[in-house]
């Protein structure tokens, strides 16, 4: 089930908003559990068992951490730990990341395996199975996982109540597509929080802004994209256009579905860290990643970067990390060598960015052309992200940059990229892009002028969701 | 990495500047705009599809049982939508201004220069990356079709008819030349060629015809009369070439006629027109007769023709150029005898090989006395169309475990035991549909009293779902049944879809109109 979605608007949310809010405070995080159960799946009803086992299983490693100590009491930051918590972590660990490598790399490594294989000249390993990747699987596995962790670190204490607990993993607003909570960031909310007129106003503004986000500016910029990622042949202006459509594309799309996740956080009284601050200002690629995907980057930071030493060994190993753990953020999006040479240029720009001191490479150019650099690292890097396989992406980029004869049919495109519609719709997201204000700043003062602006938004996404058939969610594939 | 200074805070989201009143009075004016919208919905649509709910087969496996309501939940969401009161009011209105206001069409159409539309499959298979494994399907399936009418001693005559995007370029982007994709177009008649089978070029045969004017409709994808026309010429001298094809001579008349048509991608429009799109465009056809009887197919010539719209178009009145006057009706006259078609709107990479294969699988052998088979298809096929592998093999007609249905009709009611899949309506670009139903549990007097019948009926007509596209594995349903034979002629040429399994391969079709 989608957001941007008449079944979700018309059916689902308000089912859900009159059962969670018409059962007593002690009941309502059951009552979210089962609906966040249902919202699951309605994709596919055999994803929940996969989801109540790993939630199981973490529920058990969290108590088995604590055994004897009192209840409410989280074991000693930096304390020793004995053989038998270290067994409960890594038996999280393994099953976590067991779950997330079979469901979501299996195919990838019997494709890879066979690639190499007959390369060898060799016969492939036939294989039967192939399995389909459960929704939001990466993201939850991380939420539970940072469940275990903070609690073997001492940062939080384990959730007795194993409702409660389910209720943390499988919150619908921000189970399939993030943001990644960790678990000492909501600890305290799954237990108590408060339900205001305000939080509910704001709550409403932001979905509003979100669902626009998505149905008004994503959906537009992503049948260009489309067009440009699908065509056989193009013409250099429309390969550029088709990178920048996709960047805006990804960006609306992934940026306005977190915001439809925290309004209807909002909603029900949660409060969700945010998860996107204007990346595309950004003026390095270090300073993209602290704006993208805020909720990744930090459990990556907190989890991989810093557990693997972070920048406190050497240079040399400083470097390798990074490139490290961008390697994994980029396998983390998808089980495909394009998304590993996303990751890798990443790694790569952030790596050279600290060689050369932080922002140094920048820093001679003014501000609005170290933007426009960075945005085009950002772009130039998409490519991969996007692409089908690499030597699509390497022809692509080759596209990008004039090379090589055109075949006659590749103007046909023009009437689809540049056509005025599309190019305005591209233009209103470079506003928002570079010159609004951000969702969460622009709700955070909330006059009658601006709820009726919003909830204007809200009302014409709902007519265009009604009327256009193209309405894909990238980061549900992830 | 360093740490964000973006974490999760109580007052960066969790508060915000607003007066509780305000906060209040919005909340609650969102509260009942959500909840009027909902009501409204639920009452025009949940009564609809909620019958998909309660008549959820029962499965034995887990994996079947979750299969099945998947696919129970994702037509029941489908059904929500089609028939919500939102989607009454509003999709039309809006549907209006994007086409007049934006010159954005649909996902399917394009809004070119003065008036013309294209058909967006057309663009794509023109501009877009084709697979390999596709090309390599195509090239598999026709080599194995070539060789299956070869061990009966019939040749099989390819003609891909290009999209008119192909032709007409200048129309969609300005300063284009009109004739683009040359280059893959002749690639494509090679790889053709390399499968054993002969390539008629329709490029070539419009060259020779030294025809004046676009060959295309202005407002539907497919050709004009005379370009047909042309078409037809060639492939007739082509038959001759590669074949004997002697039959009795036929005495054709030809009528001309002033037919005038929207064009099918003016009607995947909706409601929406386009500025400076005239209503309708008028063809000069002739329509072919012998004495006071329109052409019909003759099942005895050695010409067997497969074909899609494009062959359809002149013939079948529901395409909306009249009739009488089609393809197969202009190769009879090129050929001075009849000929023999399976023809149907839209796939026709693999719609007509697939009824041709049922055809003979049920023991009804339209190959025999063949020496020519002319398989029509739209060039984009080759892009997108499906390149299954079909058997030829000819069944010994078996007594059918399927009802006939009698010639003077009747009327029989039954459970409905299985329903094809079908099209959602605005979603396809055909117009019309039928829908195969397996009706079981039918009480006819002399027949056993568990009979079943294989029953085709309208799911679609006109863009809008029928009361036969809403039935559902459990219904109860009464048809009004005559034999598919008695309408074959009219409905043959229309999209359908059939159900699988073994058994139906071998069933006699019956043409049922639901009684309500």
């Amino acid at each position: 089930m989608v957001f941007s979605s008449p079944f979700f608007l018309f059916y689902f949310l308000p089912v859900a908003l009159l059962a969670y809010f018409a059962v007593p405070p002690r009941a309502r995080s059951l009552v979210l559990t089962v609906l966040s159960y249902l919202f699951y799946g309605w994709t596919n009803p055999l994803f929940c068992l996969l989801l109540l086992f790993s939630t199981a299983v973490d529920y058990i490693c969290g108590l088995a951490l604590v055994r004897g100590l009192p209840a409410d009491a989280a074991l000693e930051p930096g304390g020793p730990r004995s053989r038998a918590q270290r067994l409960a972590l890594w038996t999280s660990l393994v099953t976590n990341l067991g779950l997330l490598g079979f469901f979501k790399y299996f195919n990838f490594g019997v494709d890879a395996a066979n690639a190499a294989l007959h390369a060898l000249g060799l016969d492939g390993w036939d294989a039967v199975l192939r399995v389909t990747l459960p929704l939001g699987i990466s993201f939850y596995t991380f939420q539970s996982m940072s469940y275990t962790i903070d609690v073997y670190r001492g940062r939080a204490a384990p959730q007795r109540s194993f409702i409660d607990f389910a209720c943390y993993v499988s919150l619908f607003p921000q189970l399939v597509a993030g943001p990644i909570i960790r678990y000492h960031e909501l600890a305290d909310q799954i237990r108590s929080r408060t339900h205001t007129w305000e939080k509910c106003a704001r709550g409403i503004a932001i979905f509003c802004v979100g669902l626009a986000k998505k149905i008004l500016l994503a959906n537009p910029c992503g049948k260009v994209a489309d067009t440009a990622f699908g065509a056989a042949d193009l013409h250099a202006l429309d390969a550029w256009l088709g990178a920048v459509a996709y960047a805006f594309q990804i960006y609306f799309d992934f940026s306005g579905y977190s915001d439809m996740a925290i309004g209807l956080g909002l909603l029900l009284g949660f409060v969700f860290p945010k998860n996107f601050d204007s990346p595309y200002r950004a003026e390095s690629i270090t300073d993209f990643w602290r704006r993208w995907h805020i909720s990744l980057s930090a459990w990556l930071r907190d989890y991989l970067y810093i557990p693997l030493g972070g920048n406190r060994i050497s240079p040399r190993r400083t470097y390798v990390n990074l490139l490290l753990v961008m390697l994994l953020g980029g396998l983390w999006h998808g089980a495909a060598w394009t998304f590993v040479a996303w990751g890798a240029v990443h790694g790569l720009l952030l790596a050279v960015e600290r060689a050369c001191g932080g922002t140094t490479v920048y820093r001679a150019c003014p501000r609005p052309l170290r933007v426009a650099l960075t945005f085009a690292l950002v772009c130039f890097a998409w490519v991969f992200f996007r692409a089908e396989s690499l030597a699509h992406a390497v022809a692509y980029l080759q596209a990008m940059t004039g090379w090589g004869a055109v075949l006659d049919a590749a103007g046909l495109l023009a009437a689809i990229i540049r056509h005025p519609a599309h190019l305005a719709v591209m233009a209103l997201a470079a506003c928002v892009v570079w010159v609004a204000p951000q969702s969460a700043d622009w709700t955070r003062v909330l006059t009658p002028v601006r709820l009726i602006a919003a909830t204007a938004l809200g009302v014409l996404a709902v007519v265009v969701m009604m009327v256009e058939e193209f309405n894909p969610f990238i980061y549900f594939i992830f | 990495m360093r740490a964000t200074r973006h974490t999760p805070d109580e007052r960066d989201i969790g508060t915000t500047c607003v007066g509780p009143r305000t906060a209040r009075l919005y909340v609650a004016a969102l509260a009942i705009l959500l909840a009027v919208a909902a009501a409204l919905e639920w009452k025009t649509a949940l009564p609809v599809a909620w019958r998909e709910w309660s008549v959820a087969p029962a499965e034995r496996s887990l994996l079947a049982a979750n299969r099945a309501l998947m696919n129970a939940m994702h037509v029941f969401e489908e059904r929500l939508r089609e028939d919500g009161w939102l989607t009454g009011r509003v999709v039309a209105p809006a549907q209006r201004f994007k086409v007049e206001h934006l010159r954005l069409a649909t996902e399917r159409v394009l809004v070119g220069a003065d008036g013309w539309l294209h058909f967006r499959p057309d663009v794509d298979a023109l501009a877009m990356r084709t697979g390999e494994a596709q090309n390599e399907a195509m090239v598999r399936a026709v080599r194995e079709f070539a060789g299956q009418l070869r061990a009966r001693g019939i040749t099989l005559l390819l003609l891909p008819v290009p999209g008119k995007t192909a032709h007409t370029a200048d129309t969609l982007v300005a300063g284009m030349p009109p004739r683009v994709g040359a280059e893959r177009w002749q690639a494509l008649l090679r790889q053709l060629a390399d499968t054993g089978a002969v390539v008629v070029d329709c490029d070539q045969a419009w060259r020779d015809a030294a025809l004046n004017g676009v060959p295309y409709l202005r407002t539907d994808t497919h050709w004009t009369f005379p370009h047909m026309e042309a078409v037809a010429r060639a492939v007739a001298s082509r038959v001759r070439e590669v074949a004997d094809v002697s039959a009795p001579p036929v005495a054709w008349e030809r009528d001309e006629a002033a037919v005038s048509g929207v064009g099918d991608l003016a009607g995947m429009l909706g409601a929406g027109w386009p500025p400076g799109l005239d209503a309708a465009q008028v063809q000069t056809v002739r329509v072919v007769r012998v004495g006071d009887r329109v052409w019909q197919a003759d099942p005895a010539s050695p010409v067997l023709l497969l074909g899609d719209s494009f062959s359809n178009i002149y013939s079948m009145d529901a395409l909306g150029w009249g009739e009488g006057a089609g393809f197969a009706e202009q190769l009879s006259v090129q050929l001075g005898f009849g000929v023999d078609r399976i023809v149907r709107n839209d796939a026709g990479a693999w719609a007509t090989r697939d009824q041709l294969s049922r055809e003979l699988a049920r023991g009804r052998d339209r190959l025999a006395g063949k020496r020519v088979v002319v398989w029509q298809f739209a060039a984009r096929e080759a892009v997108f169309g499906d390149w299954r592998s079909i058997p030829m093999a000819l069944g010994a007609p078996a007594p059918s475990a399927f009802l006939a249905a009698p010639a003077g009709g009747a009327d029989w009611c039954g459970r409905v035991a299985a329903i094809a899949p079908m099209p959602v309506p605005g979603r396809v670009p055909y117009a019309d549909h039928i829908v195969a139903v397996h009706l079981a549990d039918i009480d006819v007097p002399g027949a056993p009293s568990n009979a079943s019948a294989y029953v085709f009926a309208w799911s679609m007509t006109n863009h809008t779902r029928t009361a036969a596209g809403r039935l559902r594995p459990g219904d109860t349903a009464c048809f009004r049944v005559r034999p598919w034979s008695a309408v074959a002629e009219v409905l043959e040429g229309v999209n359908r879809s059939e159900l699988d399994g073994d058994e139906f391969w071998q069933a006699d079709m019956v043409w049922g109109e639901l009684i309500p």
